[in-house]
């Protein structure tokens, strides 16, 4: 039988107290950060990554205030300390596979309201790096 | 200056989970994704499950945990191989992600498996947001649950494909309603079949395996 030992997520290390700190976003927050390093133009010398635009739904298991929490934990004495996270929050929209009817369900009713069918969700699943915004230092 | 970069934040993830795909595909392994929060039975259900199926379909297991090799120590009765993944000696990832899954992997001989199942880290939340490359995704839920788990825990009741509502032998001393959590779980996701089982007795186990079956031939022939 074998046994292994892996901490670490994303195949990356946490350091110090990330290590102790076991939140989903955690994880979220530090992909969100690889993402958006790898996303500087190379031909850019010195770049500050000021602002990382999100979206996230409210369908998917991230919570925004978690999220922030989490980012500034993992960017913490790093170079993206001061870097902002805007967040667009994107509803949960289905569409019924019948009528075509579309709605943003209050509850997880994943039925046609209008002819009880079942549906398809068309948004609120997101988890997407949009856009950074960037400086350069130069 | 504004970069557009428009990507998934689990890319990464998804890619290893992408590369997963195509060796077991390659290597026609059916791979079934378990889910469940604590204590709802998994680790009985696949013993179970195992011995159920054992002598007609190559099985494997890679188990995740926090913490320890007591599932794996577990499912060691069914003399298949187990591959124990622990995410944090001291309490880490709250699921398994498809980069541990190679890893894992790297450790079964899967040209000898029809069958590979993923018994993830007990959990209702996270894993149903990270793809492994499996097949299926099942989700367990026992009774001692309460009727109302799958409209708190929707997304994962969506992202699966079957549900086990797993100690149906306790339900004559319990006040539980079969017809609500069958309702809610279809108001959720209406196409999911729910087998009513016991991993204590066995009862149900040979409708869900006969069901899993089929869709494994379907892939490994």
């Amino acid at each position: 039988m074998e046994v292994w030992n892996l901490a670490y997520t994303g195949g990356r290390r946490y350091r110090g107290n990330q290590a102790f700190l076991i939140m989903h976003e955690m994880s979220i927050a530090t992909e969100i950060i690889a993402i958006a390093r790898a996303s500087v133009p190379e031909n850019v010398s010195g770049a500050e990554i000021k602002q990382i635009y999100l979206k996230i739904g409210k369908f998917s298991t991230v919570i925004p205030t978690n999220l922030r929490f989490c980012f500034e934990v993992a960017a913490h004495q790093s170079e993206l300390k001061d870097t902002l996270l805007e967040i667009e929050e994107v509803p949960l929209t289905i569409r019924c596979r019948n009528c075509r009817f579309e709605e943003r369900p209050d509850e997880p009713v994943f039925l046609c309201s209008r002819c009880n069918s079942p549906v398809d969700i068309i948004s609120g699943n997101e988890m997407e790096v949009v856009s950074i915004e960037i400086t350069e230092n130069n | 200056m504004e970069v557009k970069v428009v990507r998934h934040v689990l890319d990464a993830n998804n890619a290893a989970a992408a590369r997963n795909r195509m060796v077991f595909a390659e290597k026609k392994v059916m791979v079934v994704n378990v889910m469940s929060s604590p204590g709802s039975g998994k680790t009985a259900t696949l013993i179970k499950t195992i011995e159920a199926i054992g002598d007609q379909l190559r099985c494997a297991v890679i188990v995740g945990d926090i913490c320890t090799t007591r599932d794996a120590e577990r499912l060691a009765v069914c003399n298949i191989p187990v591959v124990q993944v622990n995410t944090n000696e001291f309490g880490g990832d709250c699921h398994l992600a498809a980069h541990v899954i190679s890893k894992a992997m790297e450790n079964i001989d899967l040209d000898a498996v029809d069958l590979l199942i993923v018994e993830n880290v007990g959990n209702l939340v996270c894993p149903a947001e990270f793809d492994i490359g499996e097949d299926l995704r099942v989700v367990v839920l026992s009774v001692t649950e309460g009727e109302d788990k799958p409209l708190k825990y929707p997304l994962m009741f969506r992202a699966c494909q079957a549900a086990l509502l797993n100690k149906v032998d306790l339900l004559p001393y319990l006040e539980y309603d079969l017809a609500a959590v069958k309702q809610y779980i279809h108001q959720i996701n209406p196409d999911m079949p729910v087998f009513e089982i016991s991993a204590n007795d066995g009862r149900g186990i040979a409708d869900w395996t006969n069901w899993m079956k089929r869709q494994t031939l379907a892939k490994t022939y």
